[in-house]
């Protein structure tokens, strides 16, 4: 009984994580995104706002995937070895995409203004900041999707078929649109904190934009898992349902006070929105791991290694949530935007 | 096309090489540049002398470009050990997995600092600041010494008992984590980042100062930079040695290997160069010390030492490349405390530092020599433990996946990273070569 709380515990905690990811380093692809969107008179102007905003923490931001796919790697190891195996072509895609996007981000902030070694690297990251999205999302909505079989201890999982059906183009639109709109509704408020009305109105219309998208895509998901998912969708209808509409409710009203011009209360309804479809997804597939034929038990490491990691992650959280309390009060505290933003 | 003709095995084997051969650079330097930081803004704090400031803050943008490297490319060798290694990760995650997820930990303190630190110039008070630098030290260290146990448990694994039909049971991941090659491997590696960082920052301003810039910022700059280095070689010479010894008593093989040893002999000889020949089961050409293997490994010239002819030839890692990487490695070392011999003569006799042109020049060289060694070092390492993924547990071959395309994702591997390197080569050569003083510019955003 024990280890069957310590797994789940843990889970929860690698759940809390992705969620984060989504949110945090989400967003940052969404600000890549936006960047590469940015045309017309004022993109100078947009891709300043960006970089700034993102420069102090994508680093910090990025490490939430760290910690998911070590947590997953030393918790569940044979989930770990059966989705590399299964998912080997987008794991593969989102790494080419992760490593452009951080070395370009680094890379264009050099380079005279306009120059050619600046355009090329600023249209590496953006379209880098495109691609991590989409596979990530198409391999969470394999990982769903039933479309990846295990059998003792071989995995069966077409190499292009496993991440490509419909449910996974769903989830990696999902992830790809949500990231763009998690990245305006935060440039809004960046936009206020400098006293940019022109950009807040700029990225406040593309938030109401990308977050109506993300709205859409979201209820197609709910249409698709029906259809093909029917394992899903019973867990949905089930257990899973209260979170759908916590989520629908948080998408809701982050795009209301973004209307309103609330940023600060959007950000919360977004980060509900967001915990409550990974939320969602993890108790509509429970108890898989992998659906249909992996558990989170089948999974889950012995309890003599559970324990030191459950242990680890105590103290981890209690050295690293002040320290990101430090980041962001630094950088994006009320006020923070006062001062010019340096990188000497 | 060779590549092509290349096994899943080997473009796996070659990938990693090449992920590993390139993280590792970036990792040493970001482990060891936040020390000296510290110590620079420290000083300039101290006694507000603007030089020190200067050093600090280039070398801060320096760290900048080189963190997002080492990032990616770490994240890389994360997803890689899933991708390529399923059957070293499905089948042992549960007894080494721990390591990895702490390091996750300790690369967040890393990476939150870092973003304080290289932004923060005008948000913080200056002593705020460099108190923001320590959690950098620190992460960066602490990711070091958890990624590294990883290693050191996959050439000496503990912490776990096997069944007969192969099953992994009593998992012990804290003994495994501290498993005997832990201490030496770690305090070896750790000191080789800080040796390299040292080495390479003292490189440039010895470039700087050959060129004819023999101001107080690149005296500075060569100074800590050698210091850090210099005194640091002797004590990597006797961590080197407490390694091999430890090699010595776990992994027989290995030392044979790195010795160019084939036959078990009592009195072994210290074989100094020469060149192995499998074919011929001999090396040849090197100078040989009677009895000095025997001693170094055991501490008694008469000591029996294992040799390669009690394994099975598959059983051998690649006796030549470890050898003479093993060579390499140890000269390289001797010479940099060579050099600090020569430093320290000069110190007790004029009070500072030699600028000779042949010390600046030894001091250039030495920058880029002590990261051929390092890397010397990793090819003895990983090499060495073939055909072993995890010593005498499990084959590489076994762990290998069975996805096809591997070669094509080493070919991809190559490019990015030689893409990449170029690029961070372009961009550091223009920071070293942009005048002090009027432009510690604004990076344009």
């Amino acid at each position: 009984m024990t280890t069957f709380q310590l797994e789940v515990a843990i889970l929860v905690v690698i759940g809390g994580g992705l969620t984060l990811y989504w949110l945090l380093g989400g967003a940052d692809f969404g600000g890549g995104v936006w960047d590469l969107m940015a045309i017309g008179p004022m993109r100078e102007r947009e891709r300043a706002l960006i970089s700034d905003a993102i420069g102090p923490v994508w680093e910090a931001n990025h490490v939430w995937l760290i910690f998911v796919v070590t947590g997953l790697l030393a918790a569940f190891p044979t989930a770990f070895a059966s989705l590399g195996f299964a998912l080997y072509v987008p794991f593969s895609i989102a790494i080419a995409g992760i490593v452009f996007r951080g070395a370009a981000f680094a890379f264009r902030s050099w380079g005279d203004r306009g120059s050619a070694w600046q355009r090329t690297w600023t249209r590496v990251f953006g379209v880098a900041s495109i691609v991590t999205p989409l596979a990530l999302g198409a391999a969470a909505g394999a990982v769903a999707s039933g479309r990846i079989r295990v059998a003792g201890s071989t995995v069966v999982a077409p190499l292009w078929g496993s991440w490509t059906g419909p449910l996974s183009i769903v989830t990696g639109l999902l992830a790809l649109a949500s990231c763009a709109f998690l990245a305006a509704s935060y440039l809004t408020v960046e936009a206020t904190q400098r006293d940019d009305r022109m950009m807040e109105e700029v990225f406040r219309r593309r938030a109401l934009v990308s977050g109506a998208v993300s709205g859409v895509v979201a209820m197609l998901g709910l249409l698709v898992t029906r259809n093909v998912s029917p394992q899903l969708w019973h867990g949905m209808l089930t257990r899973a349902w209260p979170f759908a509409v916590l989520s629908a409710v948080g998408g809701v009203a982050s795009l209301w006070t973004v209307a309103r011009r609330r940023y600060r209360v959007a950000r919360v309804a977004a980060a509900v929105a967001v915990a409550s479809v990974v939320a969602g997804w993890g108790v509509a597939q429970w108890p898989y791991l992998i659906v249909p034929d992996m558990t989170v038990a089948d999974a889950a490491a012995p309890a003599n290694a559970l324990r030191p990691i459950a242990f680890g992650f105590a103290i981890g959280v209690v050295l690293v949530a002040p320290s990101l309390f430090i980041l962001f009060r630094v950088f994006k505290g009320s006020g923070s935007g006062s001062g010019t933003p340096s990188y000497h | 096309m060779i590549i092509v003709a290349l096994t899943s095995l080997q473009a796996a084997r070659a990938q990693m090489a090449v992920s590993l051969g390139f993280h590792i650079v970036f990792a040493a330097l970001a482990v060891g540049l936040p020390a000296m930081l510290l110590f620079a803004e420290y000083r300039a704090n101290r006694t507000g002398d603007a030089v020190w400031m200067a050093l600090c803050r280039r070398w801060a943008r320096a760290l900048g470009i080189l963190v997002a490297v080492g990032a990616v490319s770490g994240t890389v060798l994360s997803f890689a050990l899933g991708l390529f290694w399923p059957g070293l990760m499905g089948r042992w995650g549960a007894v080494i997995g721990l390591p990895f997820a702490l390091e996750a930990f300790a690369f967040f303190i890393e990476a939150i600092f870092l973003g304080i630190y290289l932004f923060g110039w005008d948000r913080l008070s200056p002593w705020a600041h460099w108190a923001a630098g320590w959690p950098v030290a620190i992460g960066g260290v602490a990711s070091a010494w958890f990624v590294v146990t990883a290693n050191a448990w996959m050439q000496t694994p503990t912490g776990f008992a096997t069944v007969s039909d192969g099953r992994v049971v009593d998992v012990q991941p804290i003994a495994a984590m501290l498993n005997p090659s832990t201490p030496v491997m770690t305090t070896h590696m750790i000191v080789a980042a800080y040796m390299a960082t040292g080495f390479t920052v003292g490189a440039v301003y010895a470039v700087g100062m050959l060129k004819g810039r023999r101001d107080v910022y690149h005296r500075r700059g060569l100074a800590v930079g050698l210091v850090l280095g210099l005194a640091l070689a002797p004590i990597q010479i006797v961590v080197g040695d407490a390694a091999a010894r430890l090699v010595a008593d776990r992994q027989q093989v290995k030392l044979a290997a790195i010795e160019g040893l084939w036959r078990t002999t009592a009195d072994a000889p210290l074989t100094i160069g020469g060149i192995p020949f499998p074919s011929q089961e001999r090396t040849i050409l090197g100078i040989r010390i009677p009895g000095g293997l025997s001693w170094l490994a055991y501490g008694n010239t008469g000591a029996v030492v294992h040799g390669l002819d009690e394994v099975a030839p598959a059983d051998r890692p690649n006796v030549v490349v470890v050898h003479l990487a093993f060579q390499i490695m140890v000269g390289i070392g001797f010479a940099l405390a060579g050099l600090g011999l020569w430093a320290l003569v000069a110190w007790i006799r004029q009070r500072r530092l030699p600028d000779a042109k042949w010390f600046l020049r030894a001091a250039a060289v030495a920058g880029p020599a002590t990261f051929v060694a390092l890397e010397m070092g990793w090819v003895v390492t990983e090499l060495g433990r073939q055909p072993w993924i995890v010593y005498g547990q499990t084959r590489t071959a076994d762990a290998v996946t069975s996805r096809p395309g591997i070669a094509f994702w080493l070919v991809a591997t190559v490019a990015v990273y030689v893409l990449l390197g170029i690029a961070c080569a372009w961009l550091l050569l223009r920071l070293a070569r942009t005048p002090r003083g009027a432009t510690e510019p604004e990076a344009p955003a």
